[in-house]
């Protein structure tokens, strides 16, 4: 699993990658019979203001509500295999919790999700729901680090970490082979970025399949790590994440996914409260679509134009694949976004 | 008595087609696979999504057909237009009369939401409001006294012909055993039906959808004329005009079969389903969808293909018709 230098990319790199293509493609024959193949869609209103084809990768239709499932099914997969286990914990803000809670409740095995007392409480009754135990901790992370280790000493069991586990990784780059065989002509991808999970592995699997493919990851302004790291060229932490709206990416981007985005990330763009708040009502409103904030993240990068000045933008991007990471959102959530605005 | 003909049809695709105000929407296909319904395992239910139409319901499709087969005497300005509405179609009417530069006036019944109202206001038309039972009493008027020129919202030839563009859409893409089509004054479900017919597919089952409570299309079915139901209301707003159209009645008895009833319990459930799935929904384009999921389908079996009409719903408006019927 851990492999050396990506060949695959037309980047030379410096660093070793947790996981490399093949891992990737082994994943997707684990999970397919296990989730949705979500279409590509298209909203001309989103288009017409991104000024090129937007192709939305409809994320929000997944099982679970959003794309975590995929990497939580792998990790979870392998792990059975290599030994049995008597139970999973994660730390989660809700959607790759969701997704662990599902995949280990059909293993019959008990799931013990970490929650900040900030979570949503869409979220929370979500994981309930498919039998997930929830325990709560303090926003702060070091808190919810804490009682991560009392559990695994009292409870025994695994842990699956949301964003830095290779095995999920691999299971959430899936998803570009899925965009690049519904679309071949896309000519970048753009995904919202939090702990990296998701952009990681679409950068490893999309540029094994097509090496000059761009990749683009948006990050809310109030939770911009993942921006600052490739600013400095090295990994970078901030605090203070609980500021943005898009509770699915207050998370920093981490060891196994910082060498990936140094290396294969095209550029990162940060977008403001306000774009992200008004990107995810334009998906309601015109492509009639609900997604969850986070997911506005990308949204906001693509209608705002922002992406025109990204690096490596030119007018040889015709065709986006912007990834509609999850729809877990209530309804009176979105309806108070408007009345605030 | 006129049902629409091939010709008209064909004609009504190619102007839908060109057009700016319309979109070929998309047909989400199996959502069985993707968890939206249990059903038996030879069936496969696709969406025919209208609630990614141009001003989010199919509403365009007719509008544009009936303005540009409207006479001249409209067209260069001279005479404006009137139609009546709950919403929907004044939506669509006012997109397009703004966008040629025509004047309109939409009246609507009391019970439109304000919403609907402004949105067609912000577009330029005048909003009327009346009561249910006045609403063709007002359009009169406005005939006589200022020579507006009224196009009807579901009664239409070309507004039909228009609706069955969809039809068309999805038979370019399935072959459908069953089609389920919201129905409220009938334009869609005739429009549909006329194009599935016309295409040569007489064993396929389509059926009207209607709310319970305003179930004016079966009424006329039952009495073999247009019936008038003046008391017809539902959650379903859009689906509840107080009288079905001649045209659409003649429409509906020869080209279906039949009427399916829903209660608004079952439309606001579709509503969350559908919402919950990740679709933003609004409860009259719901209701077809609720017919299938609660059986009320006879023989269900083959390609099944539910059209969902519209979306036009705030989050405010849907977080209340969750509330309002809790599960």
């Amino acid at each position: 699993l851990f492999a050396m230098n990506n060949s695959n990319s037309k980047f030379t790199t410096n660093n070793s990658h947790c996981i490399d293509f093949n891992d990737v493609k082994a994943a997707y024959e684990i999970i397919k019979p296990f989730i949705h193949q979500t279409p590509l869609m298209q909203c001309s209103a989103i288009s017409e203001l991104a000024g090129c084809n937007v192709f939305l990768k409809t994320e929000n239709f997944q099982k679970t509500g959003s794309f975590k499932i995929r990497g939580a099914t792998n990790a979870l997969s392998h792990s059975v295999k290599e030994d049995a286990i008597q139970c999973v914990i994660t730390r989660s803000s809700g959607n790759h919790g969701q997704a662990i809670a599902y995949v280990a409740k059909s293993m019959g095995i008990p799931a013990y999700i970490i929650m900040s007392n900030t979570a949503l409480k869409c979220k929370k009754d979500a994981i309930r729901s498919y039998g997930g135990i929830i325990v709560e901790g303090k926003p702060q992370l070091e808190h919810r680090k804490k009682i991560t280790e009392h559990l695994l000493k009292e409870k025994g069991g695994i842990f699956i970490h949301s964003g830095q586990n290779p095995h999920v990784i691999a299971g959430q780059g899936t998803l570009a082979m899925e965009m690049l065989e519904q679309n071949p002509n896309l000519d970048a991808i753009v995904a919202p970025v939090g702990g990296g999970g998701l952009i990681s592995g679409v950068a490893i699997a999309a540029k094994a399949l097509k090496p000059y493919i761009k990749i683009y990851a948006v990050e809310p302004e109030n939770a911009n790590g993942c921006y600052l790291s490739k600013l400095s060229g090295k990994l970078e932490y901030v605090v203070g994440t609980e500021a943005t709206i898009a509770d699915g990416v207050r998370a920093n981007i981490g060891e196994s996914t910082w060498p990936i985005i140094q290396d294969l990330i095209d550029d990162v763009i940060t977008v403001s409260e306000e774009e992200i708040k008004q990107a995810t009502v334009l998906v309601w409103e015109r492509a009639k679509l609900v997604i969850e904030p986070t997911a506005g993240v990308g949204v906001a990068a693509v209608v705002g134009k922002k992406l025109l000045s990204a690096k490596g933008f030119d007018n040889s991007v015709k065709n986006i694949g912007l990834v509609l990471s999850g729809g877990n959102v209530d309804a009176r959530d979105i309806a108070k976004l408007i009345a605030n605005a | 008595m006129t049902l629409v003909t091939e010709a008209t049809l064909n004609e009504a695709y190619d102007i839908v087609r060109a057009s700016r105000d319309c979109v070929r929407t998309p047909l989400l296909r199996n959502v069985e696979k993707l968890g939206f319904l249990d059903c038996p395992d030879e069936v496969e239910v696709h969406l025919k999504l209208e609630n990614m139409q141009v001003t989010g319901s199919f509403k365009s499709r007719g509008v544009v057909v009936q303005l540009a087969k409207a006479p001249s005497l409209v067209t260069s300005g001279e005479r404006s237009l009137v139609t009546i509405s709950a919403g929907n179609y004044g939506k669509a009417f006012a997109h397009a009369c703004c966008r040629r530069g025509l004047k309109g006036t939409v009246i609507m019944p009391l019970t439109a939401p304000e919403s609907r109202e402004q949105i067609i206001q912000s577009k330029g038309c005048d909003v009327i409001r009346t009561e249910s039972s006045e609403l063709m009493t007002k359009v009169k008027e406005l005939i006589q006294e200022k020579d507006m020129t009224f196009l009807h919202p579901f009664d239409d030839l070309n507004l039909i012909a228009g609706y069955g563009s969809a039809g068309l859409e999805i038979l370019e893409e399935v072959k459908p055993d069953i089609v389920l089509v919201c129905c409220g004054g009938g334009g869609l479900v005739s429009g549909i039906s006329a194009a599935i017919r016309y295409k040569g597919f007489k064993d396929t089952k389509i059926y009207a959808v209607e709310p319970e409570t305003a179930n004016t299309m079966q009424r006329s079915l039952a009495k073999n004329s247009a019936a008038t139901l003046p008391t017809a209301h539902s959650l379903a707003a859009g689906l509840a005009p107080p009288f079905a159209g001649n045209n659409t009645f003649q429409h509906v008895k020869s080209l279906t079969d039949g009427v399916l009833t829903v209660s608004d319990n079952e439309i606001a459930e579709a509503t969350r389903v559908l919402y919950n799935k990740g679709l933003v929904v609004e409860p009259s384009g719901a209701a077809a969808f609720a017919a299938l999921v609660t059986g009320k389908v006879p023989e269900l079996k083959g390609t099944v293909v539910v059209l969902v009409t519209g979306g036009n719903a705030s989050a405010g408006e849907l977080s209340k018709v969750f509330n309002d019927y809790k599960r």
